[in-house]
């Protein structure tokens, strides 16, 4: 059985992991922290969004004890379900559509902001999500 | 000067012997003894009383030297022995006693006391009696000791003198014949002085014109010193009063290089905390990027918490649902292999429905708590991390405001100033304060340096002073040893000319003597003493040496003839006394030989010891006037007598 992976829609979003301000800001960044911070944001933003194609980005392999720990814990509060950790397609399925809906608010941040900008945005949202904790 | 009387007691094998040499015709006296009967031991004794020796080896052990001298009939004597010999000598003014007595106490060989004494009846009647010193003195006057061998000696002696010393003893007789070992010694003592001169002298060694450079030099360096320091004080002096004026006019006004200098700085300092706020903002990033999901993902985490506490307790315990599904469709215990009942198979399928989750969800959800626990640490950490992180880049922050409002002020400065001018005067004012300091720095450095070598010019001419002294002591001293290399090459020359005349008065005396008395007036044509002191006996026909070839009684003649020339050379006029004059000559060489005794018996006293060969019947005739003692031993007695025989 083939392994699992986790995919993204088109080589146009593959680019803009590769070339991304805010996702490759700090050195040796891996793709797979970058897929959950994608994930984070599109979750944070409450919205998921169904992939327009299917481009893989990251096999099971890849994914550490920790990112895997984040990808369940949002598939069981997406569902309410806890079974659904038993479902790791479907787990993945979900993350993958949030990290779209995050991945598409990074470039919109990234186009509409000076270089440079867009780390300080990025950076004073997670702050902000911060204070209201 | 002869022999009148000899008295001999006690010494050796001799106890009481006296022996008149009564003056005949020819003035000669034969001693007539066989081997070992006292004929060394008289020569002996006639030695030791003039010179407290004898020279001569004994050839009979019995009689050896090792032993005391005193009389053998003595040697366990009861009472105190005295040993004399006493030499009774006529001259034509004096007459002369020479008596050595050695004292012996009873029962005892070794001598407590020895002494000659001379005693001398003058031509006036007076008697003169010397002991000590002045008695060996008086024996100087007889026959000294150091040519004692040429008128007490061993016949052997005549044969064998030219074949053992040779030339050496030639020249050793004659450099004593000629009295020069006072011009020796001084030689000598004038050698050492010489060498003395010159060690001296070479101690000294002055080394003026070293000194003289070593001045020259150090005044030509003080000199142009001299002239650095003055010129050094000028350029000093100078500076100063520059730098003075400058100092007024840029009073209050800035330095623009030193501005310049200072805006660098504090360019520096900005590039330094602008790398600091950028390397900080780089370390907030990726803290805040690291960060981000667990932070955005808070609710997510938290309703998962909660999750998992609600359904706690809904947890299966570890039972392999798996298992209990394949024993509901087999009817039987996969465990144990019994059919299921109905009531078994009522529980098996009650207790899947009543847990939602299986075990291996169950184990999932639990694997998840410790992450969570993990992400809610961080999530708590991170606002005092990052304020943490804030306060310290905006630290960083104010450190530049700082920097950039003093970079400002800096700038102010700068504005309204004709920079080029100011520049180039604060350049010159630094300029002048350099030549300054360095004019006040070099100034007493060359100070000490002109005080020290003015100090060593002072010591070299103290050197100088010392060393023109020392070179008059060289000089004087060097006169000295020219003095005494003169004088002692005179001297050697003096010595050389004296024994030369030695040399030819002995040449001519031996040459006259042998060829008056040799009896083969054909076979040699002269005799001479070369410049090597050889003796040479020339023989007519090859012309050559002819010496160790002539006869023993021909060499004998020789040595007798030189020793004659000693005689005369040395003006001592003693008698001869010969031991064994012809043993080692024989037949017609024999009674030649005789016949030339006999023959400067008519000049000399001449005494001699013979054994019974060799006053052989051949021999008898010639000397038959001449008085004849006996030396005869006294068996009974262990002593020996001589009487004189008729």
């Amino acid at each position: 059985m083939a392994q699992l992976r986790l995919n993204i829609e088109s080589d146009d979003i593959l680019k803009f992991y590769k070339g991304s301000e805010i996702l490759n800001n700090m050195a040796q960044v891996e793709r797979i922290d970058q897929f959950v911070v994608a994930m984070a944001v599109g979750y944070d933003l409450g919205s998921k969004t169904p992939l327009n194609g299917t481009k893989s980005l990251i096999l099971e392999s890849s994914i550490s004890k920790d990112n895997l720990a984040l990808l369940n814990i949002v598939a069981i509060a997406d569902t309410g379900d806890v079974k659904i950790i038993s479902d790791k397609k479907q787990v993945f399925k979900i993350a993958e559509q949030y990290a779209n809906t995050g991945i598409k608010y990074l470039q919109n941040i990234e186009r509409s902001s000076q270089y440079g900008e867009a780390c300080d945005k990025f950076e004073e949202s997670v702050n902000s999500a911060c204070e209201d904790l | 000067m002869r022999i009148e009387k000899i008295i001999i007691k006690n010494f050796r094998i001799y106890k009481d012997v006296e022996i008149n040499f009564n003056q005949q015709n020819n003035d000669i006296h034969l001693l007539i003894g066989k081997n070992g009967m006292g004929k060394t031991t008289f020569l002996n004794a006639i030695n030791w009383c003039l010179y407290n020796k004898e020279p001569h080896s004994y050839k009979d052990s019995n009689s050896s030297s090792s032993l005391p001298i005193l009389n053998l009939s003595h040697i366990d004597h009861k009472e105190d022995v005295d040993i004399s010999v006493e030499i009774k000598v006529s001259s034509k003014n004096s007459k002369l006693s020479f008596k050595r007595v050695e004292k012996y106490k009873a029962n005892n060989s070794t001598p407590y006391m020895n002494s000659l004494t001379v005693e001398e009846k003058a031509s006036n009647g007076e008697t003169y009696r010397y002991k000590g010193e002045d008695a060996n003195l008086m024996v100087d006057t007889f026959v000294p000791e150091a040519i004692r061998e040429f008128f007490f000696f061993d016949g052997e002696q005549l044969d064998t003198y030219f074949e053992d010393q040779k030339a050496d003893n030639v020249k050793n007789n004659i450099f004593m014949l000629s009295h020069i070992d006072v011009l020796d010694n001084m030689a000598d003592k004038l050698n050492k002085r010489e060498s003395y001169y010159k060690k001296e002298a070479g101690k000294l060694n002055p080394d003026i014109d070293d000194i003289v450079g070593e001045i020259q030099d150090l005044e030509t360096s003080k000199s142009t010193q001299e002239e650095e320091l003055k010129e050094l004080e000028k350029q000093t002096n100078n500076a100063f009063d520059i730098w003075n004026k400058l100092n007024v006019e840029l009073s209050g006004i800035p330095d623009m290089d030193e501005l310049n200098e200072e805006r660098n700085t504090k360019e520096a300092e900005l590039d330094k905390v602008n790398n600091k706020i950028d390397s900080k903002r780089e370390v907030i990033q990726e803290y805040t990027f690291n960060s981000s999901a667990v932070i955005l993902l808070n609710n997510a985490i938290n309703e998962v918490e909660g999750i998992l506490e609600d359904i706690d307790d809904e947890l299966p315990p570890a039972i392999d649902e798996e298992e209990l599904r394949k024993s509901l469709g087999q009817g039987k215990c996969t465990s144990c292999d019994q059919h299921l009942s109905d009531d078994a198979i009522t529980y098996i399928t009650n207790l899947l429905n009543d847990y939602r989750l299986s075990s291996m969800e169950s184990k999932m959800l639990l694997n998840l708590k410790t992450p969570i626990n993990t992400f809610k640490r961080d999530i708590s950490n991170y606002p005092k991390q990052i304020n943490s992180y804030v306060e310290l880049l905006n630290n960083l922050f104010d450190e530049k405001d700082k920097i950039e409002l003093e970079l400002a002020d800096i700038e102010k400065k700068f504005v309204g100033r004709d920079d080029e001018k100011i520049v180039s005067k604060f350049k010159k004012l630094k300029k002048m304060k350099q030549i300054y300091d360095d004019g006040r720095d070099e100034i007493p450095r060359i100070r000490v340096s002109l005080e020290n070598m003015e100090k060593e010019i002072k010591r070299l001419y103290k050197k100088l002073e010392d060393a023109k002294i020392d070179s008059e002591v060289e000089l004087e001293l060097l006169g000295k040893q020219k003095i005494c290399h003169e004088a002692i090459e005179i001297i050697n020359h003096t010595m050389k000319e004296i024994m030369d005349i030695t040399k030819e008065d002995i040449e001519e005396f031996t040459r006259t003597t042998f060829f008056n008395l040799i009896w083969k007036q054909e076979t040699y044509s002269n005799i001479e003493i070369d410049e090597d002191y050889v003796l040479k006996l020339i023989h007519k026909l090859t012309n050559d040496n002819a010496i160790g070839s002539a006869s023993a009684a021909e060499r004998q003649l020789v040595a007798l003839a030189f020793t004659l020339g000693v005689h005369s050379i040395s003006g001592f006029k003693a008698p001869l006394l010969i031991d064994t004059p012809l043993a080692r000559v024989s037949d017609d060489n024999r009674v030649n030989f005789a016949k030339v005794l006999l023959e400067i018996s008519n000049d000399k006293q001449m005494i001699l010891i013979l054994t019974p060969d060799e006053f052989s019947e051949n021999i008898q005739p010639i000397f038959e006037k001449a008085p004849k003692f006996e030396i005869e031993i006294l068996e009974e007695e262990y002593m020996t007598n001589i009487v004189e025989v008729e």
